[in-house]
């Protein structure tokens, strides 16, 4: 289990990170989520020790530092193209795996895994923003770590590169390590996430599973449709049942359609359509930061 | 810390700077070794220094600069292309880190220091013969003139490394140590005149001095060089200001962010 706590970091007048404690558990994976700025890159930098801030971070109960051989710990992946543009992909896995104490043929096996071996000798200051991620990938598993950090490893893969990873990390937690990830894909993250970390402005905003977190959200709920609108909102009332008119219709949150079915039914209200909602990440993630969006386009605000 | 050490030596070795460096350099030796000094005897008949003079007025001044360039990119490439992260992710302890880098750093300058002055004076001593020049008896003075440009290229390569892990900006440190410190050391003397002898690079400078002789005058009369005390003084002075800038390096290093 990763233990955050109390992170906080200062950029001159900047707040970046206010702070934030969440746990990451063994066997999950875990999406950080923020909007842009929101300070996920350096929260994730800071439970690393590369950015001087305040709090602390512990792996199974003790600091990065005090483990001997820290890439057996923690793999990283926090830019896409972190290497020298003229090294060949393999000289640049083999320099990392001397750092980590690793042999030469765990270079070419994470090579394999991440569908990279057939251009192991290319320099990869001529990759694409997708083969460097999955560059970045192989560096990360080259010491075999419990833990996974990856900071937006989906950005600039294919569909088909975007599967993988999903099937690849989703795989890695159940092996019985853990993966603390970053991205925008809310699809994606909401297929692979067990738990969320929601971050806004530097603060926590939640921490919680994904389940709790869309159940909770103001989008779910059951749709009803009916033309005895006002009627059915009285009987709701009554029941003491929440609702909110929409077009056509009410959602209602609190019940099951069984039960708002056989409510109408016994009181003579017709029903015409009755639809279960579970709200999606995306709309669980505009609710919650909707106030902490640091960068906002003009047009296409979310309010 | 070996593997810090390995690591450290892949990088080194697997980037095409270290050879595309190495080999102008290896062109400057062979070109000031074999044809300036050698084949066209410089305009100067050879004396029982000719070969040690090779090495102290021609490659050794040369030479550091060249590796430290090696060494400052051994360095600056980390920040440049952001391998600093996994690199202090790699390692528990940022010392560590830092010590590797220093000690590839020294062991590079010495094997490639070493061999500039082995194939300085193999190149001149070819080039006179080539010519078909008469080579007096040469006293070769091969310990003194190895340890004193080996001494002289640490000083440059370390001193480097030292501001490159300081200042995290290549450009800006390749100004400071190749040109800055020369404004400003020459502006100095402007003003501590005598003391002037005491700033670093005018001190370390002596280390490769030419060797001149018996009762002729200096053939060095560059301003740069301190004539007023010896090798090893000049060593010890640099030696200081080189400790003091390291321990600010270090410093800052290990409480810096990252990048």
């Amino acid at each position: 289990m990763i233990q955050a706590e109390h992170l906080s970091k200062r950029y001159r007048k900047k707040q970046a990170v206010n702070d934030i404690s969440f746990v990451v558990e063994t066997g999950n994976v875990t999406g950080f989520l923020g909007p842009n700025g929101a300070g996920k890159s350096t929260t994730m930098r800071l439970m690393l020790g590369l950015d001087n801030g305040s709090g602390n971070t512990v792996f199974d109960g003790k600091p990065l530092h005090e483990y001997n051989n820290p890439s057996e710990i923690v793999g990283i992946l926090l830019e896409a193209k972190a290497f020298h543009p003229t090294r060949s992909a393999r000289n640049h896995l083999r320099v990392l795996a001397a750092a980590a104490g690793v042999p030469n043929s765990r270079v070419d096996e994470v090579l394999d895994i991440v569908g990279l071996k057939d251009v192991a000798k290319k320099k990869p200051g001529k990759f694409s923003l997708g083969m460097s991620q999955r560059l970045g990938i192989a560096a990360a598993l080259l010491g075999k770590p419990k833990y996974l950090l990856l900071d937006e490893p989906a950005n600039g893969l294919d569909p088909e590169g975007i599967a993988w990873l999903r099937e690849f990390i989703k795989d890695y937690a159940d092996a019985g390590n853990a993966v603390f990830i970053s991205s925008h894909l809310l699809s994606e993250m909401s297929q692979m996430a067990d738990n969320i970390v929601v971050i806004g402005q530097g603060k926590l905003i939640a921490s919680t599973s994904v389940k709790e977190l869309l159940s909770a959200d103001g989008h779910s709920g059951v749709f009803v449709r009916t033309p005895k609108l006002s009627m059915l909102a009285r009987l709701l009332e009554s029941t003491g049942k929440n609702h909110v008119s929409e077009a056509n219709g009410l959602l209602v949150t609190g019940m099951t359609p069984d039960q708002i079915g056989k409510l109408a039914f016994e009181a003579g209200v017709p029903i015409y359509e009755l639809t279960a909602r579970t709200a999606t990440l995306e709309q669980a993630f505009f609710d919650l930061t909707a106030d902490s969006q640091e960068f906002q386009a003009k047009e296409g605000k979310k309010k | 810390m070996i593997a810090a050490v390995r690591s450290e030596l892949r990088k080194l070795l697997t980037v095409r700077s270290t050879f595309a460096v190495l080999s102008i350099l290896t062109l400057f030796i062979a070109f000031g070794g074999f044809y300036i000094e050698g084949y066209s005897g410089g305009g100067v008949l050879p004396d029982n220094h000719k070969l040690v003079n090779a090495v102290f007025g021609g490659s050794a001044n040369i030479m550091p600069q060249m590796i430290a360039i090696v060494v400052i990119l051994l360095m600056a490439h980390e920040y440049r292309y952001n391998l600093i992260n996994y690199s202090l992710t790699l390692t528990n302890r940022r010392t560590k880190f830092l010590a590797a880098k220093l000690m590839v750093a020294a062991l590079f300058t010495i094997v490639i220091a070493t061999a500039g002055v082995l194939l300085t004076m193999g190149l001149t001593y070819l080039g006179l013969k080539l010519k078909g020049t008469y080579i007096p008896h040469q006293d070769l003075m091969l310990w003194t003139v190895l340890w004193r440009t080996v001494a002289f290229s640490l000083g440059y390569s370390l001193f480097g490394l030292a501001l490159v892990s300081l200042i995290r900006n290549l450009t800006a440190v390749i100004f400071i140590l190749f040109a800055g410190i020369g404004i400003t050391e020459t502006l100095l003397g402007l003003v501590l005149k005598s003391k002037t002898d005491y700033l670093p690079f005018r001190a370390v400078g002596r280390l490769i001095q030419p060797i001149n002789p018996p009762g002729a005058s200096p053939q060095n009369d560059n301003p740069f060089v301190s004539h007023s005390f010896g090798p090893l003084k000049a060593l010890g002075i640099f030696g200081i200001y080189l400790v003091v800038l390291w321990l600010v390096s270090w410093y800052l290093f290990v409480r810096r962010d990252a990048s």
